[in-house]
C-alpha cells in the first residue's frame, strides 16, 4: 500500500513538474520574445535609411543615364517614400522574431530554475526532475548505493515543494528599458532627409528637362552682346564679362576658336590695361620688376618662383598691345609670317632652351614666345628678358653667362706643390674656405662649429717634486725626574690589555708567592 | 516492487544519515565554542575541512586563539593531536622521523625509527610559513599521499588525518612564503579576525576567570571517517557542477568566463583541485542546511574560502592594492549558472 502511494506520488511528482515546466515555458518564452522583439526594433531604426539611399541612388542613376525604366521613382510622392523606407525594417523584425520563435527552445532546467529563484527552492525542483530522468533512463549503478539513496532522498524532498510551486504567481514581465543609441536616432533624420533630396532631385530635374524644351539664348550669343557693348562702355561692364568667360560652356556652345575672337578678347584685355592708367601702371610695372628681381635674389626659391611668375604676367600684359598688332598684321599676310618663322624658329629654340624658367612656363606661353612675330623685336629684347628672369631666379641657379670654370669636384687633397692661394682658388671651398661637398662628405656639418668642452677648469694633475734638503742639528733636551703627587681624580675606565698567557701565570704565580710568603709569616707569628 | 522498496528504504537511511551528521557536527561545534568565542565562521570553516577530508590553513594576527582553537578541536573529536612550531632551522627529519641508534639490553646497537610529530591524526603546523621550502615540501606528501616516506620505510598515516596551518599575516620578515603547490594542498584558507566588541567580555572571564574550562569528546574517529563518507555520497546535479567549473575557469587568465579583472590582475587562477575543493566543501554545506544534493549556492558560500589562495595577483594588481577576496567576488558576481536566469 505504502509502496503504490509512493508510486503515485513518483507519477505526480513528473506531472506536477511537466505543468511547472510547460507554464514557466510560456512565460519565460513570452518574456524572451518581448525582450528580443525589443531588440530587434532597436537594430532596425538603423535599416530605416537603407530603401532612401537605394532611391537616391536610383534617381541620380535615372538623372545621369536617363533610363526610362526608373521613371517610377518621379510618381513617388512624399508618403510613399516614407511607407516603403519603414518597409525594409518591419520586414527586418518579422523575420528576426519569427526566426527567434523557431530556433529558442526553452529546457527544462531552466523552467523549473524559474520556480527555484522564485520561491528560494536552492534548486530543487530542478535537481529533482534531472534525478527523475537518470533513474528513468539509466539503470541503478548498485555500486555506488549511497549517491543513489542522496538522489531518491533530493526526489522526495522536492515532493514538498511542488504544491506551493504550483500555486505561485509568477511576476508579470516588467517592460523593457529602451536602450536607444545616438547612431539609432540619427537614422530617423538622416532619412528624412534622404527622402527629401530624393523628392528634390526629381523636382529638380523635372524642372531642369522642361526648362530645356523651351528656346533661349545662348551664352555665346549673351557675351557677344555683352562684348559689343563693352566696347562702348569697357570700364563698367568688364568684370561682368570675365566672369562669364571663366564659366564652362555647355556643349552645344562652341568656345571661342575662330581668331577673330580671340582678337577681340584680346582687344578687350588690352582696353582694360589702358583704361587702368598708362601713364602709371607702365612704370609702376617697370619699377615693380626691377624691384622684385633684385630683391628675389636673397629670397627662397618659392619665393622667386612667385615673383618670377609675377613679373611674366607683367611684362605679358605690356606685350599684349604689341602682339595684338603684330597678330593683326600676321592675319592680314600669313603667307610672310610663315617664311619669317622658317628663318627664325631655329635661333630662337637654342636661346630659349638654354633658359630653365622659360621651360618652366605653361605650353600656350610658350608658344606664343615661340612666336616668330616675337622674335621680330630683336635680340635686344630677349635678352633683357632674360636677364630680368635670371637675377630674379639667381639665388637658385648659377649664371651661365658668365661662362666660368666649374668648381673643381674633386674630393682628395690638392697637392702640396700649389700655393695656398691657387688651392683656395682650385678647391670648391672658393674664398670663403669651407669646404662645399657632395655625397656622403655632405652631410658632414658644413658651418664650422666651435668645439665646446663641458667641465670646470683646474690645475691639472697634481705634480710632485722632490727637492733635496740637507738635515739640520737640534739639541735634544733632558727632562729631570720629579717627585709626583697622587692624583686627585679617578682615571675613569681603564681597558685592560688582555695579556698573553705566559704574562696571566708570571702575575698569578707572583701574587700567589706573596699570598703564601703573607701567611708563611703569620704563622710564624702565631 | 522491491526496487520501489529499496529506494524508500534508501531515502529514509539518506535522510537518517544526514540527521546524524548534522546532529554530530553541532555537537562538535558546541564543544569547541566553549573554548572558543566569537570565531563561529572560522570554526565553521575548520570543521567542514576535517569533515570534507581536506586541510585547512589558518591566516592571523597572534593572540586570536588560532592554536587553541585546533587543540580543542582535537579534544572535542578525541583525535591524538600533534603540535610542530616551524622555524628556519628545521628540518624534514624533525617532523617526519628519523632513525635512531639504539642499545638494546643485550648490549648491541641497532637503528629504530622514531616517528616524528607529523605522524598521528591532527596536526598544528603552528607558523608554518617559517619553516625553509625544504622542510614545508616535507609536508606535501603527508598531505596529498596520506603517507610520509623516510628512506625506505613508508609510513601510511591514520584516518582521518587533517593538517591545521597557521601563519602570521604581518610578520613577514624571515619568512618563506608558501609555494604554490603547497598552498594548492589546503582545501580552503580561513582567515581568522578579531572578535567583536560583545564577545571580549566573555573571552575574558573564560580565560583570566578560576573556572577552567574543558572540552569534553563529542566525537571519535570512526564517527568523522563515517561522516566522510556521508559527505562524499551526496549527488551533485549538471548544473551545480558546471558552475563549480565555470567559476574555477573564471578565475584562469584569458578564459571564456574571466572577468577583466582576472584578466588584468590575476597572474595564475585556480587549477581543477579548486573545483574539486568547491564540490567538497558544496556537499558539507548541502547536508547542513537539510538538503541532499549540492545547489549552486553551495557553491556560491564556498568559493571565497576555496578559492583565495589558489589565486597568484600579478604585480599590477599587487601595486593597485587588489586582493584575491574581490577578485573572487568579481568572479561569483559575472559567472552565471547554467540555467542563465537573471
Amino acid at each position: 500500500m505504502n509502496n503504490s502511494t509512493k508510486k503515485i506520488n513518483r507519477q505526480d511528482l513528473i506531472e506536477s513538474l511537466d505543468r511547472l515546466v510547460e507554464r514557466a515555458n510560456q512565460y519565460l518564452q513570452s518574456w524572451l520574445l518581448k525582450n528580443h522583439f525589443h531588440q530587434v526594433c532597436n537594430q532596425a531604426i538603423l535599416l530605416f535609411f537603407v530603401l532612401p539611399l537605394v532611391f537616391l541612388f536610383l534617381q541620380l542613376v535615372r538623372i545621369v543615364t536617363g533610363f526610362s525604366g526608373l521613371s517610377f521613382l518621379q510618381s513617388l510622392g512624399f508618403w510613399q517614400y516614407l511607407g516603403l523606407s519603414l518597409l525594409v525594417p518591419i520586414l527586418f523584425v518579422v523575420f528576426k522574431v519569427i526566426w527567434f520563435y523557431l530556433n529558442h527552445k526553452i529546457n527544462r532546467r531552466t523552467a523549473l530554475s524559474l520556480f527555484d529563484e522564485k520561491l528560494g527552492l536552492k534548486d530543487r525542483l530542478a535537481t529533482a526532475d534531472e534525478f527523475l530522468v537518470e533513474q528513468d533512463s539509466v539503470k541503478q549503478d548498485t555500486s555506488n548505493k549511497m549517491e543513489s539513496i542522496f538522489k531518491q532522498a533530493a526526489i522526495d524532498d522536492a515532493q514538498a515543494f511542488v504544491k506551493p510551486a504550483l500555486s505561485a504567481q509568477l511576476d508579470p514581465i516588467k517592460a523593457y528599458k529602451w536602450q536607444g543609441n545616438l547612431l539609432h536616432y540619427l537614422s530617423v533624420p538622416v532619412t528624412l532627409i534622404l527622402i527629401l533630396l530624393a523628392l528634390w532631385m526629381n523636382h529638380w530635374q523635372s524642372t531642369a528637362w522642361s526648362n530645356a524644351e523651351t528656346p533661349a539664348f545662348t551664352e555665346v550669343e549673351v557675351e557677344k552682346i555683352s562684348v559689343a557693348e563693352n566696347k562702348k562702355t569697357p570700364e563698367t561692364t568688364k568684370p561682368v564679362q570675365l566672369a562669364q568667360l571663366d564659366k564652362p560652356l555647355p556643349e552645344d556652345v562652341k568656345p571661342l576658336q575662330t581668331k577673330t575672337d580671340k582678337a577681340e578678347l584680346d582687344q578687350l584685355l588690352a582696353d582694360k590695361k589702358d583704361s587702368s592708367g598708362k601713364s602709371q601702371a607702365g612704370r609702376q610695372a617697370d619699377a615693380k620688376s626691377s624691384s622684385n628681381s633684385s630683391n628675389s635674389s636673397g629670397t627662397p626659391s618659392d619665393q622667386s618662383s612667385s615673383a618670377n611668375k609675377k613679373n611674366k604676367q607683367k611684362q605679358q600684359t605690356e606685350q599684349k598691345p604689341k602682339k595684338q598688332s603684330q597678330q593683326q598684321q600676321a592675319e592680314r599676310n600669313p603667307k610672310q609670317n610663315e617664311s619669317q618663322k622658317a628663318s627664325s624658329t631655329s635661333g630662337a629654340a637654342q636661346s630659349k632652351s638654354s633658359s630653365r624658367s622659360q621651360s618652366e612656363l605653361p605650353t600656350e606661353n610658350r608658344e606664343d614666345k615661340a612666336d616668330p612675330n616675337e622674335e621680330d623685336e630683336g635680340e635686344n629684347e630677349e635678352v633683357e628678358d632674360e636677364d630680368e628672369q635670371q637675377k630674379s631666379s639667381s639665388a637658385n641657379k648659377p649664371n651661365f653667362r658668365l661662362k666660368k670654370p666649374p668648381a673643381n669636384r674633386q674630393m682628395s687633397m690638392p697637392g702640396g706643390t700649389l700655393d695656398l692661394k691657387l688651392r683656395r682658388k682650385a678647391s670648391r671651398g672658393g674664398k670663403s674656405g669651407l669646404k662645399k661637398s657632395r655625397g656622403v662628405a655632405s652631410m658632414i656639418l658644413g658651418i664650422p662649429v666651435p668645439d665646446r668642452i663641458k667641465g670646470i677648469p683646474n690645475n691639472g694633475r697634481t705634480k710632485m717634486v722632490q727637492e733635496k734638503a740637507t738635515p739640520k742639528q737640534e739639541d735634544a733636551t733632558l727632562s729631570e725626574a720629579e717627585v709626583r703627587a697622587a692624583r686627585d681624580n679617578s682615571f675613569g675606565h681603564l681597558q685592560h690589555p688582555e695579556l698573553s698567557p705566559w704574562m696571566q701565570d708570571l702575575i698569578k704565580n707572583y701574587f700567589l708567592t706573596i699570598r703564601q710568603q703573607s701567611t708563611e709569616t703569620e704563622e710564624g707569628q702565631l | 516492487m522491491n526496487v520501489m522498496k529499496d529506494e524508500t528504504m534508501g531515502a529514509d537511511a539518506a535522510r537518517e544519515a544526514s540527521a546524524q551528521f548534522r546532529t554530530t557536527y553541532n555537537n562538535i561545534k558546541e564543544q569547541v565554542c566553549r573554548m572558543m568565542v566569537g570565531q563561529d565562521d572560522v570554526i565553521e570553516g575548520v570543521l567542514t575541512a576535517l569533515l570534507a577530508g581536506g586541510h585547512v590553513l589558518l591566516e592571523g594576527v597572534p593572540g586570536l586563539g588560532k592554536t587553541m582553537l585546533v587543540r580543542s578541536l582535537s579534544e572535542a573529536i578525541d583525535l591524538p593531536f600533534s603540535r610542530i612550531q616551524f622555524t628556519p632551522d628545521m628540518m624534514p627529519a624533525d617532523i617526519q622521523g628519523t632513525s635512531l641508534l639504539i642499545e638494546s639490553e643485550d648490549g648491541s646497537h641497532e637503528l629504530r625509527f622514531q616517528e616524528g610529530p607529523l605522524v598521528s591524526n591532527l596536526v598544528l603546523a603552528d607558523e608554518i610559513n617559517r619553516a625553509t621550502p625544504k622542510t614545508q615540501s616535507a609536508l606535501l606528501e603527508a598531505m596529498q599521499e596520506r603517507q610520509i616516506t623516510v628512506g625506505k620505510r613508508t609510513i601510511k598515516l591514520a584516518e582521518p588525518y587533517c593538517v591545521m596551518a597557521t601563519q602570521n599575516p604581518v610578520e613577514q620578515e624571515g619568512t618563506y612564503p608558501l609555494p604554490e603547490a603547497q598552498l594548492d594542498r589546503f582545501l580552503m584558507k580561513l582567515i581568522v579576525g578579531y572578535p567583536k566588541e560583545s564577545d571580549y567580555s566573555s573571552i575574558l572571564r573564560r580565560t583570566t576567570g578560576a573556572e577552567e574550562v574543558t572540552v569534553s569528546a563529542a566525537s571519535n574517529a570512526e564517527e568523522i571517517i563515517k561522516m566522510r563518507q556521508v559527505v562524499r555520497a551526496v549527488p551533485v546535479p549538471e548544473q551545480a557542477e558546471a558552475y563549480a567549473v565555470r567559476l574555477v575557469m573564471g578565475t584562469q587568465p584569458a578564459s571564456d568566463y574571466a572577468p577583466s579583472l582576472v584578466n588584468e590582475h590575476i597572474a595564475l587562477g585556480s587549477s581543477p583541485r579548486g573545483a574539486q575543493a568547491l564540490l567538497l566543501t558544496a556537499k558539507v554545506k548541502a547536508l547542513l542546511s537539510d538538503r541532499f544534493a549540492v545547489s549552486v549556492d553551495d557553491i556560491k558560500a564556498a568559493a571565497l574560502p576555496v578559492l583565495r589562495h589558489r589565486l597568484v595577483i600579478n604585480f599590477q594588481g599587487q601595486s593597485e592594492g587588489i586582493t584575491a577576496d574581490q577578485v573572487i567576488n568579481d568572479v561569483v558576481a559575472s559567472v552565471k549558472a547554467p540555467h542563465g536566469i537573471d
